[in-house]
């Protein structure tokens, strides 16, 4: 058993190293990868003020403990301590990465999203991934849309539950109302004759094409003129409660 | 860099202290293989902070950014709530509440259901409010209305839930009058069945009366009190986060989606995982979203109200004060009622 000092001193460490993280993601403007950007600045004062809490609860720990708990505070390293030490490891070593398609294979494409931004379809002038997916499938009349010119970021998906077509792949992205957990997938699907050999999946891209109709199955679909690669976006997801 | 070093020679600080301590042979070897672990994944990062990129799988990297993603989420509201909360213990009177209940039964019920707008402390730290409570005089089955409503009734909770559903507030309203309703019926069922034997344990019977003594508000009694709620609520919610992130990651989503859309199992489902979890009712909304895409919105509300009544960690902490014929019949009826509750939302919406 560790001695109640030890344990609380360490337990004032994980949260002083927890603090750190959301501040450390606030300067390397990062935490949008986990949460909505209307948190970032409650989330960053709460993070200084938890830190600089157990930051003098640490160096209080290492002075002789004053006996105010009673007999019932059962103090021991467990399981639970585990779990936010190898957590805090991972945030140590792992770089942060925005979900991908391991997680959108987990989500089904969402065809019919509420943008708070999108009230006048017909005046709405669809510029993003998710802008464009709604406007095809939430307008009554998405005909007016045929032909128009699309200009579109997103990361390179292709469905584990789907055929690989030569010609054919997704364009998505991931929309947040909250955190990341929330994240909903929104996918466009392009025309992009041998894909597999000039596009890898997960990559960021710039889509540019016309949107035209097609077969049954899938209505629409974006025909690629142009797919570069490009840098991960600052914002990787799309929100739909503005900022 | 200057985080690794420090974590290492924390790390390595631990170690040596634990060694003095006698650990328990187990403790001390996952310790060493974190050491370990922790000592070459340094090495490896490094020599090239890419390479953990390629060991890692795509789908572990996905499962702990939605980890990250509800601690980073949760973690302000924790500490602001726990904060308030010790404010509150440091500086409220200990008898100032009761000194102020109305004496109709009535209107000090409806007080009580309210009173967690005043004390925003979450439901482990509501326990020992509730035993003051009761040490104070006020009846055990109106303290419970109290114990029930406080966790769900306070601004911390209904901020944080304002904020997960943004998209969906009808959740909150569902949420607020769901608890007012079931922890009145509950509090009212055991004060009914109450009449003819004891509802609170011997022990606290007898430690009613010696209990009080106050405390000076120091800054050391308060990092006390802010170290026990706030320690108590970052270790459950690491592991909501882990559970939360698997069953998104690892689980099949024929398999989630097929009992999420089922209106009977998946309020089951979602109020065995609320017991089980036994997550902080402050940031529980962020949890519960989790779940909103793909599980029923009845569900979701039985979630809300049954967590902060009742989970394993509460029945712990409420063993100390209430008879076991008390706690075997909150458990039934709140879980009887969430569930109704749960039926009828998704009845009808």
């Amino acid at each position: 058993m560790f001695d109640k000092r030890t344990l609380r001193g360490l337990h004032w460490a994980i949260g002083f190293i927890l603090c750190s993280y959301i501040l450390r993601l606030g300067l390397q403007n990062q935490l949008n990868l986990y949460i909505h950007p209307r948190y970032n600045l409650f989330a960053l004062c709460m993070a200084a003020f938890g830190l600089l809490l157990c930051g003098v609860g640490l160096i209080m720990s290492r002075q002789q403990p004053h006996s105010h708990d009673h007999k019932k505070a059962k103090e021991h390293f467990g399981f639970l301590d585990l779990i936010l030490i190898v957590l805090i490891l991972c945030t140590i070593f792992i770089e942060p990465k925005p979900l991908l398609s391991a997680t959108a294979d987990q989500r089904k494409s969402q065809k019919y999203i509420s943008a708070t931004s999108l009230q006048a379809a017909t005046s709405f002038q669809p510029k993003s991934l998710i802008d464009w997916s709604y406007a095809i499938y939430s307008s009554p009349n998405p005909a007016i849309y045929n032909g128009r010119e699309v200009d579109i970021i997103g990361f390179v998906y292709q469905p584990k539950d789907q055929q690989v077509a030569p010609d054919k792949v997704y364009i998505a992205r991931f929309q947040v109302s909250c955190c990341a957990v929330d994240a909903s997938l929104v996918t466009i699907p392009i025309s992009y004759p041998a894909w597999e050999s000039r596009l890898k999946r997960d990559s960021w891209v710039r889509v540019r094409g016309t949107l035209s109709a097609i077969d049954d199955e899938e209505p629409w679909q974006v025909v690629a003129t142009h797919a570069d690669y490009i840098t991960q976006p600052q914002d990787p997801y799309e929100y739909t409660i503005p900022q | 860099m200057l985080i690794l070093t420090l974590s290492g020679v924390f790390l390595f600080g631990m170690i040596t202290s634990v060694e003095k301590n006698k650990l328990n042979h187990l403790k001390k070897y996952v310790l060493l293989v974190l050491a370990i672990t922790s000592l070459a994944g340094w090495w490896i990062y490094s020599m090239s902070p890419t390479a953990w990129e390629n060991l890692l799988g795509a789908r572990m990297q996905d499962f702990l950014t939605l980890t990250l993603s509800v601690l980073i989420e949760a973690l302000p509201f924790v500490i602001l709530g726990v904060t308030i909360s010790v404010l509150i213990q440091l500086f409220l009177p200990p008898n100032w509440i009761l000194n102020h209940l109305p004496k109709n039964i009535y209107l000090r019920r409806i007080i009580l259901s309210v009173s967690g707008i005043a004390l925003p402390v979450c439901e482990c730290g509501n326990v020992p409010v509730a035993r003051s409570l009761i040490a104070k005089g006020l009846s055990p089955a109106e303290s419970l209305v109290f114990l029930f409503t406080a966790p769900i009734i306070n601004p911390i909770t209904y901020i944080s839930t304002v904020e997960a559903f943004r998209l969906d507030p009808s959740i909150v309203a569902w949420r607020f009058a769901g608890a007012l309703i079931i922890a009145n019926v509950v509090a009212s069922l055991i004060g009914y069945l109450g009449r003819s034997r004891p509802i609170v344990t011997e022990e606290f019977a007898a430690v009613c009366e010696a209990d009080e003594h106050h405390h000076r508000p120091t800054l050391r009694y308060g990092l006390d009190l802010f170290y026990r709620e706030f320690w108590t609520v970052l270790r459950m919610l690491g592991l909501g986060a882990v559970i939360a992130a698997a069953s998104q990651t690892f689980i099949p989503r024929e398999v989630v989606t097929s009992i999420g859309s089922h209106g009977f199992l998946s309020i089951l489902a979602m109020i065995s995982l609320a017991f089980t979890i036994s997550i902080c009712s402050n940031v529980d909304a962020f949890f519960a979203l989790t779940y909103a895409r793909t599980f029923t919105s009845g569900s979701i509300v039985s979630f809300l109200v049954f967590g902060p009544m009742i989970d394993i960690k509460l029945l712990a902490l409420m063993k100390s004060t209430y008879r076991p014929w008390v706690l075997a019949t909150m458990t039934g009826s709140v879980f009887v009622l969430s569930f109704l509750l749960g039926l009828v939302v998704n009845y009808v919406r």
